[in-house]
């Protein structure tokens, strides 16, 4: 009995999974004004073989099919695995309008008692009850905070951005929203989207009445801002025309830092959120002072050192002002220290710092920040002949958290590999 | 057989080998991040091992989907992943970033192609290969042009705005030219975009700011002679026709004249366009564009002359009309010369018809959207004069708004009829996103790999309380 139900769920699958194929095939050949032949040929299959029996195409097949369709290769499959119906609906039966807002402050309690898979189910049963657009942002708003917690960063912009596409969603709420989602886009390397996004908060926030949301959004924003601008800096070659970049990208962490410091003033019986980003604006201050003024380089390694060195008494926050610091000692030391060995020490040293960060939060920006210095340090002991060392459970997983977490890292995915993982195949 | 469809989707045995191989990779990483042999992973996946150490073909997204649960994601993460990394074994873009010359050819096809993912995927190509701000100045440009081929102006104009304050360098000079001109002159004739009469079709402030950041740029816009003399590109006759047409249809909006006198210079551009065309492959291009300009100027002028009288509206709507067929012949005439190129081809025949006469692949997909384009404004057109009704949509018209509706996705916005969008045609673009997308999990705009343009501040500024 149980083999026959079974095996009638999985031709219902099938027989699903077919009919979104054909209907994405068709939109194609709507998209591209295509006969059958012709998107065949594109996709390499015969006309009559486009839709495989099981319904479950072949890799090449879905990324022709998202390329016809100029769509994301994840959105083809997202659209292709989808299940028949939406299962967040059937969960919440139990609440009403009215539990919002317990939901909601339940919610952040979870987050800050580091519970993210329970701040997330609350998170979506307040969603779901919420009776105007603004709860169903806010409610997507904390839903994304505790998924970048747990460093699932596509599923926060994924929130973020279905909190962006609500009509009637009150000003100064959507502004947070916008402003979350430049920070998160930054840390996934999508720079130009997050530069774009974070100019407009702030262009628009000046036009509204300050409060703690909308100072908190600029506060975000201006980081945002200043950070796409900072790591646009090359970290090696001629430094002087980018002057006026690192100027300008300091008075965006200067606006920052003033605006946080007023929050922690305004908030005063909740200052630790505040208090600890005020704590990571002082390292990446101290990088863009030795890009204006090159002869405070020596005394800002110092001061660098000193932070990734400290050790903390259980401070909240140490540990991200910690990984700050060693992302301004990496490039501080790739544009300014000539010497070889002293530049290696200094990279180890950052690079030490970031994975411990990484490891312990789950932060995947830190991660690939790490994995970029170690991808140097290994390119520099294959040339000397020395092979680099094996790659081990943590390391593997800090590669599979940055590639699937962190879309801007998949452009240098196949050195990874290379270095890491032991690719099959190469470039050509 | 020889399609003229794009054979770099997929099809290529270098593109299939580097899926196995990517495949192969993530399986290794898989067995190293949970510390098992290659046989325990594929024991707690249920996949058979034997088969990936021998596999021949390109993995199922079913076996994918098996592995993901290894690797701790979502099926689409774990395909997008192993797509990113083939391609990225396949291709390399560095080269094309420290090759100005590469470069500069590569945004100049993609621009006169009209082809915003390859725009976009040109715009992180020069941000991550930045060597000066100018470099990101032009990443900016890139990513604008790319809003405007997709019709979102209110992105462009963000996009635009921020290059504008990074700072042209000179040595993209040429190309930052010819990319702030197709911004310019394509958010002209867009629908909502900015007309420049004062009080003339309700323009827009995110559209006035990017006609105003393409302005204001310090790189000049318009034809421009001694330039046209210097490009020896490709596409220098296509640019230079779609100048011309740009040109032209500018003076139409912004000379004070009669109807009358509009109409005669678009027929007379019509008139050119048509002895031109079919002379060169690169003809078609610059048909393409001229000919789609010239429709949606005539559209812009039944708008503009509402007043004018019925023989003057008339020619204005042949005018549109022979625009529209022209672009239709088109495309049926490369359809046409594919299929008889593929039965020659079946026949081994050879190659058929000179290559002068053969359209590009590329060609193709412009002259699709071009025609989308048209239709997009024909759609706002009809809908403004009350024309367009649910119950007499054909077929046809249906494929036409789903074609409308996925290359550009804020379509309903543009058209500016979106909160009466049950009583239109219209009503069907928003079916279609939330029957495709907007129900998945993903939540990437419909269209492109933008994740999130910026945002357009519809919203009211008004301060509101706790949601609690």
């Amino acid at each position: 009995m149980l083999t026959d139900e079974l095996g009638g769920l999985e031709q219902a699958r099938e027989i699903a999974a077919r009919e979104r194929l054909e209907e994405l095939q068709a939109l194609a050949r709507t998209y591209r004004h295509w006969s059958v032949k012709e998107l065949a040929h594109a996709l390499g299959r015969q006309p009559g073989r486009l839709v495989p029996d099981s319904g479950m195409p072949k890799i090449d097949l879905v990324v022709g099919l998202a390329k016809a369709l100029d769509w994301p290769v994840e959105a083809v499959v997202d659209h292709l695995m989808k299940p028949a119906s939406s299962s967040r609906g059937a969960v919440v039966q139990q609440d009403t309008a009215a539990d919002y807002a317990t939901l909601y402050n339940k919610s952040l309690e979870m987050r800050l008692a580091r519970d993210y898979a329970e701040a997330i189910r609350l998170a979506v049963r307040a969603g779901a009850v919420a009776d105007n657009p603004t709860r169903r942002a806010a409610a997507l708003i904390i839903e994304a905070q505790a998924h970048e917690s747990m460093g699932s960063f596509t599923e926060s912009v994924r929130c973020l951005g279905m909190a962006t596409r609500f009509d009637g969603v009150e000003a100064d709420w959507r502004l947070y929203v916008d402003a979350h989602l430049a920070n998160m886009l930054f840390m996934q390397g999508h720079v130009t989207q997050a530069l774009g996004v974070a100019t407009s908060v702030l262009d628009y926030g000046e036009k509204l009445q300050p409060t703690v949301r909308t100072s908190t959004a600029r506060m975000l924003a201006h980081w945002s801002r200043a950070n796409v601008l900072r790591s646009a800096i090359p970290s090696s070659g001629e430094i002087d025309a980018w002057r006026p970049l690192a100027e300008s990208a300091r008075s965006d962490l200067h606006a920052a830092r003033d605006l946080g410091n007023e929050l922690m003033q305004d908030v005063s019986d909740k200052p630790i959120y505040f208090r600890n980003f005020v704590g990571s604006i002082e390292p990446l201050l101290l990088e863009l002072d030795t890009i204006c003024d090159s002869a405070s380089t020596e005394q800002a390694m110092r001061t660098l050192i000193e932070m990734v060195r400290s050790t903390s008494d259980g401070e909240l926050g140490h540990g991200q002002r910690k990984a700050w610091a060693a992302v301004a000692i990496a490039s501080i030391a790739r544009r300014f220290v000539s010497d070889e060995m002293q530049r290696r020490g200094l990279l180890e040293l950052a690079s030490a710092a970031l994975r411990s960060h990484a490891v312990a939060t789950s932060n995947w920006y830190f991660a690939h920040r790490h994995l970029e210095i170690d991808a140097e340090r290994r390119r520099s002991l294959s040339g000397n002949g020395v092979a680099p060392r094996a790659l081990d459970a943590v390391e593997a997983k800090l590669v599979a958290g940055v590639l699937g977490q962190v879309p801007g890292s998949r452009g240098d995915a196949a050195e990874y590999m290379a270095l890491y993982a032991g690719r099959e195949g190469g470039r050509p | 057989m020889s399609l003229c469809v794009p054979a770099d989707l997929v099809a290529a045995p270098l593109m299939r080998r580097a899926f196995i191989d990517s495949a192969r990779s993530l399986f290794g990483l898989a067995a190293r991040m949970q510390g098992k042999s290659w046989f325990g992973i594929a024991r707690s996946a249920e996949i058979d091992a034997r088969a990936v150490m021998s596999m021949r073909t390109p993995p199922s997204i079913g076996m994918l989907a098996r592995l993901s649960g290894e690797l701790g994601f979502g099926t689409a993460t774990t395909v997008g992943i192993a797509a990113d990394l083939a391609e990225s074994m396949h291709h390399d873009d560095r080269a094309i970033a420290g090759n100005p010359a590469l470069l500069h050819a590569a945004i100049a096809r993609a621009d006169i192609a009209d082809d915003p993912s390859a725009l976009s995927h040109l715009a992180s190509t020069v941000w991550n290969g930045a060597r000066e701000p100018g470099d990101l100045a032009l990443a900016h440009l890139i990513a604008s042009r790319a809003s405007v081929a997709r019709g979102q102006l209110g992105a462009a104009a963000a996009f635009a705005l921020q290059a504008q304050s990074l700072g042209m360098a000179d040595r993209h000079r040429e190309i930052s030219r010819q990319l702030l001109e197709a911004i310019r002159f394509e958010s002209m004739t867009v629908p909502g975009g900015p007309v420049p009469r004062a009080g003339v079709d309700g323009t827009d402030a995110r559209c006035r700011s990017l006609h105003l950041a393409a302005c204001a740029s310090g790189v000049r816009t318009g034809p421009d002679r001694d330039a046209e003399a210097s490009v020896r590109s490709p596409w220098a006759e296509a640019l230079a026709e779609r100048r011309h047409a740009w040109a032209l249809v500018e003076s139409l909006f912004v000379v004070v004249g009669s109807p009358l006198a509009a109409v005669c210079r678009l027929e007379r551009l019509l008139d050119r366009i048509e002895a031109r065309c079919g002379q060169t492959p690169c003809a078609f291009d610059a048909a393409a564009w001229c000919y789609s300009i010239a429709a949606q100027a005539a559209m812009r002028l039944l708008r503009i002359h509402e007043g004018c009288s019925d023989a003057e509206l008339g020619r204005l709507s042949r005018a549109l009309v022979r625009a529209e067929l022209a672009l239709d012949a088109m495309i049926d005439s490369v359809r046409a010369d594919h299929s008889s190129e593929d039965l020659d081809s079946d026949r081994g025949v050879g190659a058929g018809a000179p290559p002068v006469e053969r359209a590009s692949a590329a060609t193709q997909a412009l002259l699709v959207r071009r025609r989308t384009r048209v239709a997009l404004a024909e759609w706002c057109l009809r809908v403004s004069q009350g024309e367009a009704d649910e119950c007499t949509i054909d077929e046809e018209d249906h494929a036409e708004l789903i074609r409308v509706a996925l290359h550009f996705p804020d379509a309903r916005e543009l058209t500016g009829i979106h909160r009466d969008s049950t009583k239109t045609g219209f009503g069907i673009l928003q079916q279609i996103r939330r029957r495709v997308l907007d129900g998945s999990q993903h939540g990437i705009a419909i269209c492109g790999r933008d994740p999130s343009p910026p945002p357009s501040w519809a919203v009211a500024a008004t301060r509101s309380e706790d949601p609690c």
